[in-house]
């Protein structure tokens, strides 16, 4: 955790850098704050190195005369604190450039172009079902100036990286009843699977015609980035056809007659890859930059993932950049080899995920470089919310639920709050709400909690919290410790008032992302 | 050629500037300018230089290059020790209600070395809960603050840990401001969210 530190030359003021991420770049952002004895003064949230250096040298220059050499020296002293290894040089040719010095780097860009990767392809030993995305990017020059080269081959990379997509596209094609051809294309968003790792989509085609409609063809474009695990389609007995495209996997599914008013649900489980960009120096004016997708295997409660290059050019490369974005649901335990600086990063950004970036010069014909990744799930939080109105839409309860891990040996928290917004009931109120069915309730706060367990029909741990309405505007909770060495069920609960029940959902949302959160 | 010289030089370079090219170039220009004074312990030209350009930015209407010049004359009365100077322009830009990252940052600061009347008082505190509902809890007593900088520090020295709504009066002009602080100390989590509205029977 940062500390803020005394600007040199001064006792009463102070300057705390917050960066996002633990690599020093000229991308890194920070939150830079000031302080004088009595607190905060302001903060300002800095987007870039060089805006993070001006913020400095901005308030230095408000309390002393402004002086670049010490304020670099000064921000390098400051990171060297947190761990992270700056550049004295660099920071002082930001603060004394009038412009962004690399404003100018797509003018040495002259043309992206796409390239066949089926020789890539059987020499990286990919997972089955998905290809390598490759473009060939031909510039001016490779600039002589450390400082603009590294920028060039930063940019190349973020420019090519591949960007993840929140939804699946789909269309279908059918006959109807007059023997004209209808398509109909769709947008599908992926959903929460039945653990962290897991991605749900479905795709659904209705007959919205009042005949049959025959001949029925639904294409979905999966992209390579995600690892089919499993896939269905309602009750049928088919089996799709798979075909490679550039980017997406399509899966096929021919459905000879859909009745009028049916519809029919494909449902896929799909688990994320790793996304690998591969930036290769082929020649001084020719860069090969690769996207590969690497699949992550689950290995007893961690996950493992092995990752294979190999330089099939007929010449050895003076320089070879490859980075691992590992998806957000995931932390890294370890890397094989070591990733250590120069050679090896990992980069923590805020809110962003991990990546992992290696560098490497002179890469021989035929050389082999493998890497290994040991992951586990990065810190979680569930938080379900549901909000109870009456007939008239007036708010009742709201109603909360959240997850938190406890140490991998103990297990999770479940925490529930019931909070009364307008009701005058004095019926109980009951939370229903689904365990694992190898996961035990351990303890429980209050210990006086009235805290059923079952197993219902269908083999699941059903749990029931019987309580007593809060009185309006206040608030009750319950506290349940469980033990378990699988992941909880992301599920909400189901509610009841005294005999009455949930009749309709009137809204729905599902999101997850990486969220700066206090724990509740 | 004299410190004047110097100055009226870069006046008519910064005009022209700011005839041919924009009003960005024309900060960027004399700002380079200044800095280089400064570097040679210039401060005063630094400081004819800062009112020049307070003054053509008023004539153009620009708020946000004029609350940065400010902010320049504030902090460099503020280094050569004339402080009643520097109350002076903190007053004018209180009267023209300017307001801008650098500005706040140097009238908080000015703020902490004079006894400065403030026209700001906190009139709402409400807290966040975990659903966002907001919950209204004791307001401050009679403490007026110059700016938001001062009042978020007030937040932060003073509140407990919570998200709080702060509904702030302006006395000079009569209006309200609402901003939203939190004093948690935040993690990061790869959060999955549910929401649900329901109908009961």
């Amino acid at each position: 955790m940062p500390e803020k530190q005394a600007i040199w030359g001064s006792a009463r003021y102070f300057i705390k850098i917050d960066p996002y991420t633990n690599v020093f770049s000229t991308s890194m952002s920070a939150l830079v704050s000031f302080f004088d004895t009595h607190g905060l003064i302001n903060e300002k949230e800095c987007k870039n190195l060089q805006e993070i250096a001006r913020t400095v040298q901005e308030f230095w220059s408000t309390i002393l005369a402004p002086h670049e050499t010490r304020v670099a020296r000064w921000i390098v002293e400051y990171l060297s604190e947190i761990n992270i290894i700056g550049n004295y040089d660099l920071l002082l040719r930001l603060l004394r450039s009038d412009e962004d010095m690399a404003e100018d780097l797509d003018d040495l860009i002259k043309d992206t172009k796409s390239v066949a990767t089926e020789d890539f392809e059987e020499a990286f030993n990919i997972p089955e079902d998905t290809k390598i995305i490759g473009h060939e990017i031909t510039i001016t020059r490779l600039p002589e100036d450390d400082y603009l080269r590294n920028e060039l081959l930063q940019k190349i990379l973020e420019d090519n990286k591949y960007q993840v997509p929140l939804s699946i596209k789909s269309r279908s094609q059918f006959k109807l009843p007059n023997g004209e051809i209808a398509t109909v294309e769709k947008e599908n968003t992926l959903g929460i699977g039945e653990t962290q790792r897991d991605v749900k989509l479905f795709s659904v085609l209705e007959n919205e015609y009042d005949e049959p409609i025959t001949e029925v063809e639904i294409v979905d474009e999966i992209p390579y980035y995600f690892e089919m695990e499993d896939m269905g389609i309602d009750n049928l007995e088919i089996e799709p056809t798979k075909e490679k495209k550039e980017k997406v996997l399509e899966v096929i599914w021919k459905i000879p007659e859909i009745k009028p008013k049916e519809k029919v649900e494909i449902n896929y489980k799909l688990a994320k890859r790793i996304n690998r960009t591969i930036l290769e120096i082929v020649q001084n004016e020719v860069i090969a930059v690769l996207n590969v997708f690497e699949n992550i295997e689950a290995k007893g409660l961690e996950f493992l993932a092995h990752t294979e290059y190999i330089n099939i050019h007929n010449r050895p490369l003076h320089e070879l950049h490859i980075v691992d974005e590992i998806p957000p649901e995931f932390n890294i335990i370890r890397t094989n080899p070591e990733a250590l600086p120069p050679t090896g990063v990992i980069e923590k950004a805020k809110l962003k995920g991990i990546n992992i970036q290696w560098k490497q010069k002179n890469v021989n014909v035929n050389q082999t470089i493998e890497k290994s990744y040991t992951l586990d799930y990065f810190p979680y939080l569930f938080r379900g919310k549901k909000v109870i109105v009456n007939e008239e839409g007036s708010t009742l309860f709201k109603i909360a639920k959240f997850i938190m891990p406890s140490e991998k040996e103990m297990g999770y928290t479940v925490l529930y709050i019931i909070k009364n917004v307008k009701s005058e009931t004095s019926d109980l109120i009951s939370l229903m709400d689904k365990l694992p069915v190898n996961h035990t309730i351990v303890g429980r706060k209050p210990e006086e909690s009235q805290v059923m367990e079952q197993i219902d029909d269908e083999g699941e741990k059903i749990i029931t919290w019987i309580v007593e309405a809060p009185t309006a505007r206040k608030s009750t909770t319950l506290k349940v410790f469980v033990s378990g060495d699988t992941p909880p069920v992301f599920d909400i609960f189901k509610v009841f008032i005294g005999d009455k029940e949930e009749k309709e959902v009137l809204e729905k949302e599902t999101t997850i992302r990486r969220e700066m959160v206090k724990s509740p | 050629m004299s410190s004047d010289d110097t100055v009226q030089i870069i006046i008519r370079e910064a005009k022209d500037i700011l005839a041919k090219q924009s009003a960005e170039d024309f900060l960027s220009y004399v700002e380079g300018k200044t800095s280089e004074l400064e570097k040679l312990d210039q401060i005063l030209e630094s400081i004819i230089l800062w009112h020049f350009v307070a003054e053509t930015m008023e004539n153009f209407e620009e708020e946000d290059y004029l609350a940065y010049a400010y902010s320049k004359l504030i902090s460099r009365y503020m280094l050569v020790d004339n402080l009643n100077k520097a109350e002076e322009i903190y007053e004018d830009s209180e009267d023209k209600n300017l307001s801008s990252f650098h500005l706040d940052t140097v009238k908080t600061i000015f703020a902490g070395r004079q006894q400065t009347k403030g026209n700001r008082e906190i009139i709402k505190i409400h807290r966040m809960d975990v659903f966002g509902d907001l919950e209204l809890i004791p307001a401050s007593p009679n403490i007026y603050f110059e700016n938001v900088s001062i009042i978020r520090r007030y937040i932060h020295n003073n509140l407990p840990e919570g998200t709080f709504s702060i509904v702030i009066l302006n006395h000079k002009n009569n209006t309200e401001e609402e901003i939203e602080i939190s004093t948690e100390i935040l993690s990061e989590y790869e959060v999955i969210s549910m929401n649900e509205k329901v109908r009961m029977n």
